[in-house]
C-alpha cells in the first residue's frame, strides 16, 4: 500500500476543517446571534493558544510587527463577526462562504498602494473572476 | 438582473461585502507582520487580537441572552475546528509540502462547505449561483498561485 505524504494529510485536514467551519457558522447562527457566535468562536480559538504559545521569542519581535499582527487579529474578528451576521440575516452558507472567500481580490487592488506590489496578469484574471462570482452569487 | 438588484437590498449581501473588506485588511496586516513573526507566534498574537472584540460583544444584549446550548456548542466547535485547520496548514508547510500546492488545495474549502450545505442544510442554489461558486473557485485558485 503506497504511503501518503504527511503534508498531504495535513493539507486535507485543513481543507476539510475550513469547509466544516463554514457549515458550523450557519448551524450556529441559526440558533444564536452573530455576536454570541463570535464570543464562543473566540473561546474555541483561545483553547488552542497553549499549542502555539511562542514563549520568550515574543520579546524578540519588533513592536511594529506585533502591532500589525494584533491589528490583523482585530480585523479577522471583525470579518468573522460580519460573515456570521450575513448568515444570521438569511445568507446561505453555500453562497456566503464562496462569496467571502474572494477577499484576496481586494488585497490585490490595495497591494500596489500599500506594499508597492504590481498586479500580475494572473491576479487580474482572479479579480475579474471574483467580481463575476459576487455578481452571480448575489443573483 | 432583477434578482441581483434585490440581493443588493439584503443585509446578508452587505455583511458579506464588509467581510471581504475586513478579511482583505486582515491579510494585508498579516503579510506586513509575518515578515518578522513566524506562523505559530502569529496565530497566537492574532487570537490575542480577536479577544477585545469578543469582550466588547459580551456587553451586547443579544449575546448575553443566548441560552441555546446547541448554538453555543456549534460556535465553540467552529472556533476549535478553524484553529485545527490553521494548525494543520502550518504542519503541512513544515512537513515539506509545496507551498503552492498546499495553498491552492486548502483554499478550496468553499467547495467543501458548498457540498456540506447542500447535503446537511438542504440549501438550493440557482444555476447562476452555481456558476458563481465555480467562478469564485477559479478566482481563489488564481490568487493562490
Amino acid at each position: 500500500m503506497p504511503q501518503v505524504a504527511p503534508w498531504l494529510i495535513y493539507t486535507l485536514i485543513a481543507l476539510v476543517s475550513f469547509g466544516i467551519a463554514g457549515l458550523l457558522q450557519k448551524l450556529s447562527t441559526d440558533r444564536v446571534s452573530a455576536e454570541s457566535a463570535v464570543i464562543w468562536l473566540v473561546v474555541g480559538f483561545v483553547i488552542l493558544e497553549p499549542l502555539v504559545y511562542p514563549g520568550s521569542a515574543l520579546r524578540h519581535y519588533s513592536n511594529r510587527s506585533i502591532a500589525f499582527v494584533l491589528l490583523a487579529g482585530i480585523l479577522n474578528a471583525a470579518g468573522t463577526w460580519t460573515v456570521l451576521a450575513a448568515m444570521r440575516n438569511g445568507g446561505k452558507a453555500s453562497v456566503v462562504v464562496p462569496m467571502t472567500a474572494v477577499y484576496p481580490m481586494v488585497v490585490c487592488v490595495i497591494a500596489p498602494l500599500v506594499l508597492h506590489e504590481p498586479i500580475t496578469l494572473v491576479q487580474g484574471a482572479g479579480i475579474a473572476c471574483g467580481l463575476g462570482a459576487i455578481f452571480l452569487l448575489a443573483s | 438582473m432583477q434578482t441581483t438588484e434585490s440581493a443588493l437590498k439584503t443585509r446578508w449581501f452587505w455583511y458579506s461585502i464588509v467581510t471581504v473588506i475586513g478579511w482583505a485588511g486582515w491579510a494585508l496586516f498579516l503579510k506586513l507582520g509575518s515578515e518578522e513573526i513566524p506562523s505559530d507566534a502569529s496565530l497566537f498574537l492574532q487570537t490575542a487580537g480577536m479577544v477585545p472584540l469578543a469582550l466588547v460583544l459580551l456587553f451586547n444584549r443579544a449575546a448575553r441572552g443566548t441560552k441555546d446550548k446547541k448554538g453555543i456548542v456549534y460556535s465553540l466547535l467552529n472556533g476549535a475546528i478553524t484553529g485545527l485547520g490553521i494548525l494543520s496548514l502550518l504542519a503541512a508547510y513544515r512537513s515539506g509540502g509545496n507551498t503552492a500546492v498546499v495553498s491552492v488545495t486548502s483554499s478550496l474549502y468553499p467547495l467543501v462547505t458548498f457540498a456540506l450545505a447542500l447535503v446537511v442544510l438542504h440549501e438550493k442554489l440557482t444555476k447562476k449561483q452555481i456558476l458563481g461558486v465555480v467562478l469564485a473557485t477559479v478566482s481563489i485558485v488564481l490568487f493562490s498561485l
